[in-house]
């Protein structure tokens, strides 16, 4: 009785104490501790984080091989008929520049910052698909910035410690992205699926889709900069009941082996209020 | 199990789930390792001990995820406390008590973890998605490796009590 009555007294005080712990961390009362506490942490977790993916990647790698060398045969062939597309884009890039100059225009751009951190851990939590950088307050990192990699948008800064930044991956469930398709414009959201992939919601029933289409982000709302590769259209659910289509996208970025990521410490968001005036200015043009 | 066994123990557990086991992923489930020993060291160790370490596991898991400090505590501590009320009745050999033990643990720190993260609005309120996709499959990694975590832990409690005994 009396043991049961001592475990009874630790789980009450232990559960308020999490709790209590819990509402500090939520109004980051935690944050120092935890900066301290992580800190010694990091060079250990690089090192687990380093070798546990290197090995992954090599015993995938030698399973891979024999795939690619097949693949490698497809892709010459797909090569040789690229080749022939890419003389005439190339025709097509040089009358665009003459006829740029001719009209005094030129694309803005987009002014990044980039800031290179290594991975050196994942979270946890099964239900929440972070990623921990080695960069954090101290290196400029904030939160809400994107973080891209070699391949495409990885995601944004979720919470950031002075040496350390915990970075919300694409794919999580709480992740919602302004995208729009690559060849249509077509614009939806893009949110993470708990099996790992990506969905583009919101997709107009008008709009044609094919899988293959490259997703890119739009960068309405100003998270994002526009047209960083998000992913590839797997499959499209277009049911004539529903106001919108959806459609499966299969991320570009692997999201298992990232290694090396950038972080996006400035861009130049898209503009809203320009389209804002334009519409105003069409609409005082309108008798 | 004392400080100078257990923190070092977590610590490295708690890398090795943030580190490895991470990629071990069985649709969105995989195996918790911080639980697995918790839920273990409750039905060997003295009370309430693993009670104790579950709280010390969830604040260390914690630092490595991107969920408020405080919130695998929670569900740790819950599913530590019901492992413990097989103390006592559960010997090295047994085959059905700690598996039994990690099927109801997982369950009890996915709940409480996923109620903690819909409430703080850190997860969209998908229970049976989430439950299927990422407790279930959790569940069948942590009952496959309870057995020798176990076992493990049980040759490190005897090796603790004899030579806490010789002293």
């Amino acid at each position: 009785m009396r043991r049961l009555g001592n475990r009874t007294v630790t789980l009450a005080a232990l559960l308020a104490a999490s709790l209590t712990v819990l509402v500090l961390s939520r109004g980051g009362a935690t944050r120092p501790l935890e900066t301290v506490a992580f800190a010694p942490l990091q060079p250990i977790q690089r090192l687990v984080n380093n070798v546990s993916t290197g090995f992954i990647t090599r015993s995938e790698q030698r399973q891979e091989i024999e795939e690619l060398k097949a693949r490698v045969r497809e892709l010459e062939q797909t090569v040789a008929a690229y080749q022939v597309d890419l003389v005439r884009l190339r025709e097509i890039e040089r009358d665009y520049d003459r006829l740029s100059e001719l009209l005094d225009y030129s694309t803005q751009a987009q002014d990044q910052q980039l800031l290179v951190a290594d991975v050196i851990g994942r979270d946890t939590s099964g239900f929440l698909r972070f990623i921990v950088i080695n960069r954090g307050a101290r290196d400029g990192v904030r939160v809400g910035q994107p973080v891209i990699s070699d391949r495409g948008l990885v995601g944004r800064v979720g919470d950031v410690t002075a040496t350390a930044a915990w970075v919300r991956l694409a794919i999580d469930q709480d992740s919602a992205i302004n995208a729009r398709m690559q060849n249509t414009r077509t614009e939806g959201t893009v949110v993470g699926q708990l099996a790992g992939g990506m969905r583009m919601q919101f997709i107009p029933q008008e709009a044609v889709i094919e899988e293959g289409d490259l997703v890119l982000t739009s960068g309405l709302g100003g998270n994002f900069p526009a047209d960083i590769v998000i992913g590839q259209v797997a499959s499209v659910r277009a049911q004539e009941a529903e106001l919108f289509q959806e459609a499966e996208i299969r991320p570009t970025v692997d999201f298992d082996r990232l290694e090396l990521v950038s972080v996006i410490t400035a861009f130049e968001p898209v503009d809203p209020t320009l389209f804002e005036e334009t519409i105003e200015e069409e609409l005082e043009q309108t008798p | 199990m004392n400080l100078a066994t257990g923190l070092p123990l977590l610590f490295l557990s708690v890398l090795l789930q943030a580190g490895v086991l991470t990629h071990l992923r069985l649709l969105g489930g995989q195996p918790d390792l911080v639980l697995l020993i918790v839920v273990s060291w409750s039905l060997l160790g003295r009370n309430p001990e693993g009670i104790v370490w579950a709280f010390a596991g969830g604040l260390l898991l914690d630092l490595f995820s991107g969920a408020p400090l405080g919130v695998s505590s929670v569900g740790l501590v819950l599913a530590a406390y019901v492992a413990g009320v097989g103390k006592g009745q559960v010997g090295l050999n047994n085959v059905v008590l700690p598996p039994v033990m990690i099927l109801v643990g997982t369950a009890i720190y996915h709940s409480v973890t996923l109620a903690l993260l819909v409430t703080l609005g850190m997860y969209p309120p998908l229970w049976m998605d989430s439950l299927t996709y990422v407790t279930l499959p959790s569940g069948i990694l942590n009952f496959v490796l309870v057995w020798p975590i176990f076992r493990s832990l049980g040759f490190l409690y005897a090796r603790l009590r004899s030579r806490r005994s010789t002293q």
